[in-house]
């Protein structure tokens, strides 16, 4: 569906658009990994959102990711207290329409910590798998237990 | 009585704040804005989204451990997060960050030991 201009406007009003008008991408992905910050945790899942999908495969609705990298960066700030620049998320061109596997890699580096994807590859322990849905153990017995398999290729 | 027939109605001062006035002396004021639900979700399976506003991604943390991101983030930590679960007996909220909803169900509320099932949330607050 064609996607009206929305630069300048709110994104909360661009996802209330997309509820209205696009259908649900139900994605057959989903993303496996462990923080590097905290080992002792088992591995994470990451599933997205179908709604939030459609969106990023209709394009013209979300913000590039840096935006929500910017947003972040404020935050971490010791004295932060408010967003002054929640406008980025608003005025900033929004992104143009993407693959799945360009959405994924999108939720990746919106969604997950910087310091599981960022040089991921060349890391000395495996961390971060998109997989298929199937993929995934389909009891939940031992959940809290589950690792990423490090003799995976 | 008359009816008002619109398809918008915008703020004059802040396009996307409008107060109703209501009430003798116009002394009871409703921000539109302030009541507004500004995220929710309901997820059929361990952080499976079925349905959903304004969330990106959910993730599943381990068991009763989900941990829903915001595509539009809120503006402070100070949102308010609620929420329940169908098989589980009671869920908690951690703190949450502007852009991060991280809800546990707990399978008694005497023990706290977390349990998978079907979850919901609802959020309030500003947004950024």
């Amino acid at each position: 569906m064609k996607t009206p201009e929305f630069q300048g406007t709110h994104l909360w009003d661009r996802l209330g658009w997309a509820k209205e008008n696009l259908e649900q991408y139900r994605s057959e992905y989903c993303v496996v990994w462990e923080d590097p910050d905290n080992l002792d945790e088992c591995a994470k899942i990451t599933h997205p959102d179908p709604n939030w999908m459609a969106c990023a495969l209709n394009g013209g609705i979300l913000p590039p990711v840096w935006v929500y990298w910017e947003l972040k960066k404020d935050e971490a700030k010791p004295d932060f207290k408010k967003h002054t620049r929640g406008y980025l998320l608003h005025n900033t061109e929004p992104v143009k329409a993407m693959t799945e596997e360009e959405a994924i890699e999108y939720l990746i580096q919106k969604d997950i910590p910087e310091t599981v994807w960022r040089d991921y590859e060349q890391a000395n322990r495996k961390r971060l798998f998109v997989v298929k849905k199937e993929q995934l153990p389909s009891h939940r017995t031992w959940r809290n237990a589950w690792k990423i398999d490090q003799q995976v290729a | 009585m008359s009816t008002l027939r619109t398809n918008a109605l915008e703020g004059m001062d802040a396009k996307n704040s409008i107060t109703i006035v209501a009430g003798a002396g116009n002394v009871t004021t409703t921000n539109v804005q302030e009541g507004l639900c500004k995220a929710w979700c309901v997820s059929s399976q361990p952080a499976t989204v079925e349905d959903s506003f304004n969330v990106s991604s959910q993730a599943d943390g381990g068991t009763g451990n989900y941990q829903s991101t915001l595509t539009n983030n809120m503006n402070s930590t100070s949102s308010c997060p609620t929420g329940g679960s169908q098989y589980a007996e009671n869920d908690g909220f951690a703190t949450p960050t502007t852009s991060v909803i991280q809800q546990y169900l707990l399978s008694r509320t005497d023990s706290l030991s977390n349990q998978d099932g079907r979850a919901y949330f609802h959020l309030t607050g500003d947004l950024a």
